[in-house]
Formats: C-alpha cells, sequence, structure tokens
C-alpha cells in the first residue's frame, strides 16, 4: 500500500493547484489533502468534466481498437467512470459492465470480494450476479478505472471476475486513465498473476515537508505491538541491532475506536509520540478499532476489528497497513456502544460474556484463533519489507505508543 | 414526510411474465420486476447509466424541457448517482451547466451544508451536502432539480432543502424536472406546509401490488 514511489516537491501555499493533462486536454485542478493528511493529490471527480470524459473515453476507445480484439468487453466499477461508459457505449459502440459496490437486485447468485483502498480506511466490496458474468463469456476483458493508485481495485476487479467464473486468459488488460503516485505498465492482481496496465497520463502525489523528523522509531508501550514491530524488523533486516523504545502517545480518540476513528487515532498518536521522541527517524502507531463490513447477513453487515498501522518517515512518507479483519459478535458491539464507546470496549464485554479470556488480546478466543500478536505481525512485516526494500537509511529504532 | 407508494397500484402480471416495458419519449425497452425490499409488490427495475439509449433519450427530453421554460440561466441540480451519466449529456450534448450534489461531504467543499432526509429505497437517513463555494456558482441562476425516478418526493426535497439552507433563493428554483414518476402520478410536489414545487415527467412507472396489499387510496401504506 505504498503511496509515494515518486516523491513529488509540493507547490508553495499560494499555488495549490496542479495541471491535470490527459491527451490533448488540460486543466487546472485543486490540491487536496489526503485522509491522512500525509500529502497532497490532484482532486477531480471525472464524472463533472465532459471534456475530460469525452477525451478519455476517446483513448480509451482507440487503445481498444488498437489491441485488435475479438470481442471487446470493458468491466469498471462504479461510480467514477459511470459516464466514460456511458460514452464508450453510446459513441464507440463498445459493450461493458458496470460492477457495483452494493449487491443489485437484479444479481442472480451474486459472487462478492472485499478489499483495501487508500481512499478509505473501511473494507470496501464489489458485487457481480453469475447472470452478469454469463454474459462476459467468450469476451476479451478490459478492466477500466480512472485512476490506479495501488492497484487494489484492479485487484479486486480482477478476483471477483475469477470467482464469477471468467477464465484468466479472457482477461487481457487494465486500462487506466491515470496512474497515480507510481507509474506503473503492470500490476500484481494475484499470487502469480502480472496484469499489463495500460495509462494514459500520470497524476503526481505531493509530500507535505516534515522536516522535523529525525532519527529513530517510535511505536507502541503495548508488549504485544512493541513485539510485533520487533519481530517484523529481526526478520526483514537480520542482525541489525534496533533501538526500539516505546513512549506513551494519544490517540484523542475513545477507548473503543469505530470506523474513521482509528485511522484518526493512529496519525494522532504517530504525531504525539514524535512529539515526545523528536530525533526519530520513523515513527509507527498502532491503533485497532471496529470496522462495519458488508457481508450477507440478514442485517446486511457485521462488525470486525481491524489493527492500523500507520508510520512516517523522516522525509515525511506515510505509510498504512491494516491487519487482516477478525469478526466480532455484534451483540458485544452494541452492549459496548450502550456503556460508552469512551469507556468500554468490545473486548472488555467479551471477556464479561465468556466468550475470551484476555481483552488485551481478544482474537486469541474467537475463531480463527490466532493470537493478536499474529495479525499484527503479518500486517508490520508488509510494512518493514516496503520501508526497507527502499533506499532508507538503517536508523536506530525507538519505539512510542500505548495500545 | 410523504412516502406513500400505492395510490395507484397496477393489477399484478402473472408470475410467468417477470418483465415490465419502460417508456420514456420515444425509446421503449423491456426491464425486469423486481420485489420492493419490503416485499409489498414490484418495481420495475433499471440502472439508468447502464443504458445508453435511455440515457440519451432523457437528456433529450430535458434539454427540449428546459428551452420550452424559456429561462435566462438555466442550471440543473441533480442528486447522485443515478444521473451521472445523463448529466454529462445535458452538460457535453446540449451545453447546459449544472452540478451534480453528493451524499458525502467532496474534498473541495468549503463551509459544507448537509441535509438528512428520508426516501422510500431505504428504511435509513440518507444525507446531501453541497459546499458554499459550489452553492455560490449557482447564483443568479434558474435552477432545475434534474432527477430519473420521483416516488415518494423524498429526494427532491431534501434537494431543495439544501439549496435553500445553502443559501439560494426558494424563487431560484423553477422545477422538479423527472425522467418518470413512480406509483402516484404527480404535476407538484409538496416542499414545505406552504410550499409546493412544479414537477414535471416525461413518463411513468406503475408499481405492481400484491393481492394482499391494502386498499391504497384511502389508506396509503407508508414506504419504507
Amino acid at each position: 500500500m505504498l503511496r509515494f514511489h515518486q516523491p513529488v516537491e509540493l507547490p508553495p501555499e499560494v499555488e495549490r493547484t496542479g495541471e491535470l493533462q490527459l491527451g490533448n486536454i488540460s486543466m487546472p485542478v485543486a490540491l487536496c489533502k489526503l485522509p491522512d493528511k500525509s500529502g497532497y493529490f490532484l482532486y477531480f471527480k471525472l464524472n463533472d468534466h465532459s471534456e475530460l470524459i469525452e477525451e478519455g473515453a476517446r483513448l480509451v476507445a482507440e487503445r481498444i481498437q488498437s489491441l485488435g480484439i475479438k470481442n471487446p468487453y470493458f468491466v469498471t466499477p462504479e461510480a467514477s467512470t459511470l459516464a466514460l461508459a456511458h460514452v464508450l457505449r453510446h459513441k464507440y459502440n463498445i459493450n461493458g459492465t458496470t460492477v457495483y459496490k452494493t449487491k443489485q437486485l437484479n444479481d442472480i447468485s451474486p459472487v462478492s470480494v472485499n478489499y483495501d483502498s487508500v481512499t478509505s480506511t473501511n473494507k470496501k466490496m464489489l458485487f457481480l450476479g453469475k447472470n452478469r458474468a454469463a454474459a462476459m463469456h467468450g469476451k476479451d476483458i478490459i478492466l477500466l478505472d480512472s485512476v490506479c493508485t495501488t492497484g487494489g481495485t484492479l485487484s479486486a476487479m480482477y478476483n471477483l471476475l475469477i470467482k464469477a467464473g471468467i477464465v484468466p486468459q479472457q482477461i487481457v488488460e487494465a486500462t487506466m486513465l491515470f496512474t497515480e503516485g507510481k507509474d506503473r505498465t503492470e500490476i500484481d492482481v494475484a499470487t502469480n498473476v502480472t496484469l499489463k496496465l495500460h495509462r494514459f497520463s500520470t497524476l503526481p502525489l505531493y509530500h507535505v515537508p516534515c522536516n522535523d523528523l529525525k532519527i529513530g522509531l517510535v511505536g507502541s508501550e503495548s508488549e504485544i505491538k512493541l513485539s510485533a514491530i520487533k519481530n517484523s524488523l529481526s526478520i526483514i533486516v537480520p542482525g541489525n541491532k534496533w533501538d526500539i523504545v516505546g513512549v506513551p502517545a494519544q490517540s484523542g480518540k475513545p477507548e473503543q475506536p469505530v470506523e474513521e476513528e482509528t485511522l484518526e487515532g493512529a496519525i494522532n498518536r504517530a504525531n504525539d509520540a514524535l512529539r515526545l521522541s523528536p530525533d526519530s527517524d520513523l515513527v509507527i502507531a498502532i491503533e485497532s478499532g471496529i470496522f462495519k463490513i458488508p457481508d450477507d447477513s440478514p442485517e446486511g453487515f457485521s462488525w470486525h476489528d481491524k489493527a492500523i498501522i500507520y508510520c512516517l518517515t523522516r522525509d515525511g512518507q506515510s505509510h498504512i497497513y491494516y491487519s487482516e479483519t477478525v469478526k466480532f459478535p455484534t451483540d458485544c458491539v452494541e452492549e459496548a456502544r450502550r456503556r460508552g464507546f469512551d469507556k468500554c470496549t468490545v473486548a472488555m464485554v467479551m471477556l464479561e460474556k465468556g466468550l475470551i479470556k484476555n481483552h488485551k488480546d481478544p482474537h486469541a478466543g474467537i475463531a480463527p484463533f490466532k493470537p493478536r500478536a499474529e495479525y499484527l505481525k503479518e500486517a508490520a512485516l508488509r510494512l518493514c519489507k516496503d520501508l526497507f526494500n527502499q533506499p532508507a537509511p538503517a536508523p536506530s529504532l525507538n519505539i512510542a505508543n500505548k495500545l | 414526510m410523504q412516502s406513500q407508494r400505492f395510490y395507484a397500484p397496477a393489477a399484478r402480471q402473472s408470475e410467468a411474465i417477470q418483465t415490465g416495458q419502460l417508456e420514456l419519449g420515444n425509446f421503449s425497452m423491456p426491464v425486469p420486476r423486481c420485489k420492493l425490499p419490503d416485499g409489498s409488490g414490484y418495481f420495475l427495475y433499471f440502472k439508468l447509466n447502464d443504458h445508453p439509449d435511455l440515457v440519451e433519450e432523457g437528456a433529450r427530453l430535458i434539454a427540449e424541457r428546459i428551452a420550452s421554460l424559456g429561462l435566462q440561466n438555466p442550471y440543473f441540480v441533480t442528486p447522485e448517482a443515478s444521473t451521472l451519466a445523463l448529466a454529462h449529456v445535458l452538460r457535453h450534448k446540449y451545453n447546459i451547466q449544472g452540478a451534480t450534489i453528493y451524499k458525502t461531504i467532496q474534498i473541495n467543499d468549503i463551509e459544507p451544508v448537509g441535509i438528512s432526509y428520508d426516501t422510500v429505497t431505504s428504511t435509513n437517513k440518507k444525507m446531501l451536502y453541497l459546499g458554499k463555494n459550489k452553492a455560490e456558482e449557482m447564483q443568479g441562476k434558474d435552477i432545475i432539480i434534474v432527477d430519473s425516478v420521483c416516488t415518494s418526493g423524498g429526494t427532491i426535497r431534501g434537494t431543495h432543502d439544501l439549496l435553500v439552507k445553502a443559501g439560494i433563493l426558494p424563487e431560484q428554483i423553477v422545477e422538479a424536472t423527472m425522467l418518470f414518476t413512480e406509483g402516484v402520478d404527480r404535476s407538484e410536489i409538496n416542499i414545505s406546509s406552504n410550499v409546493n414545487l412544479r414537477l414535471h415527467r416525461f413518463g411513468h412507472l406503475p408499481l405492481i401490488g400484491l393481492e394482499n396489499t391494502p386498499k391504497p387510496t384511502t389508506s396509503p401504506k407508508k414506504g419504507l
């Protein structure tokens, strides 16, 4: 989930617009802060810009034609490409399907996938009815979207189609109007599966200058979380003697964070840790929260616990990683809510009900009975891999945080 | 709020016939009938964005309607997301300016105002937001509220109230132009106790009641 592969210097405060270019179109658009406030991106709603839609459709149609495929068919996720898809169908006579984030009423035996994207801290879902998948058989499929940043949505679309019975050989390529942050010509969509990616332009991501980060790594006082970071670092960079220190950073959020409070809490914690340990080279904050995830249950959703690992580096790069989620009992969530999330966590209620033995590690007591440390370690490993595959200095480490 | 559905329920078709005919201007197509979320009947189900000919015909009719109103500064306002393709055609092909209002606060919204409203399609309250920067662009414009389907009128009321809350004068809001009314055919919509907004529609969609649906005209069924 790394964003800042090719950092770009942020323009001065007075010029916080950037130029968006696509084919023969060029237009100024606003620079807006990323949701985690770690930088800026060029903000536009494709559906609101007619000339951009028309130019995008022209380029996509030309690209599809150049591929020389027999039965071209695009598949695109809602909603940024809805108008683009209309122009492709109406003006260029190219057929395709929109895959939706919710189950549609006329979907027969729908299949679904969960996925992460950098634009949201919540899991997202895509659905496809088998009746609509059947209409794709024999087609040469192009995965189409407006912007590819980490590739999360593309991977989800690929896996959704495979799950719905589409043969991998049918999926020709991903055609994007833009890549963002990192320019790509291919994308890993599944284990051992790399898909060709064609894009017409690249959007920069701008860092927030962060000159006050110095040496060290800041993370957590919680033994579980400290161990997760320590173990991961020792696996990725063996032999180094890390100076890992936990400091009691504050999240400023309720005892039981819910939804977006989780990322906000992690960011607050990282910033507070920086304040407490200004010589840090890296700041790692871990925050766990509960998230409403759509599913096939009668309520249409269930509550899942998920940890967010948020890392700030000395040069201002931010990295966000998510642990796997663990489903929490709805009645325990509602009871904790009734008592007040400011002082009561769901795990406390689960402990009272005898569902778990340790409210600091509720995951160990419920299916699939994997300790919290394992979930954290898996996410921390991904972080450490990304951090140290880059030309980063080998810092002395300093971990802070309270979990 | 009004959320009645079954003012004039159509006779139920045979179970074997699972489609209905959707008609709009010069366009006609079969669409599936789907059960209402509360199971009390059927409605004609379609996703406007997925039907290019329907989008084009809808835009043509709306453009004609707006031209016929003789407005000086026509400007459409439409809630996301069913009209996204339609809005593009209005802008690009017919050169009619307008804005989409969103269900979430947009990153570039300055001092956004929000409003919650009820619809028959959801048991939860829905929200619409509009930044004051975007509302400023609407000053002096003759505003048409555009949407695909009006069933209870909840979204139209929500859009109207949002615009007024953002500083638009009620006099600027000319009418609601809908592709379809559904269930009850209307020519105006009650916005508040003393305010009715003219409603223009091009097609009408029946709601097909089940045998055990209560007699609707005297005791309208409460919406979802």
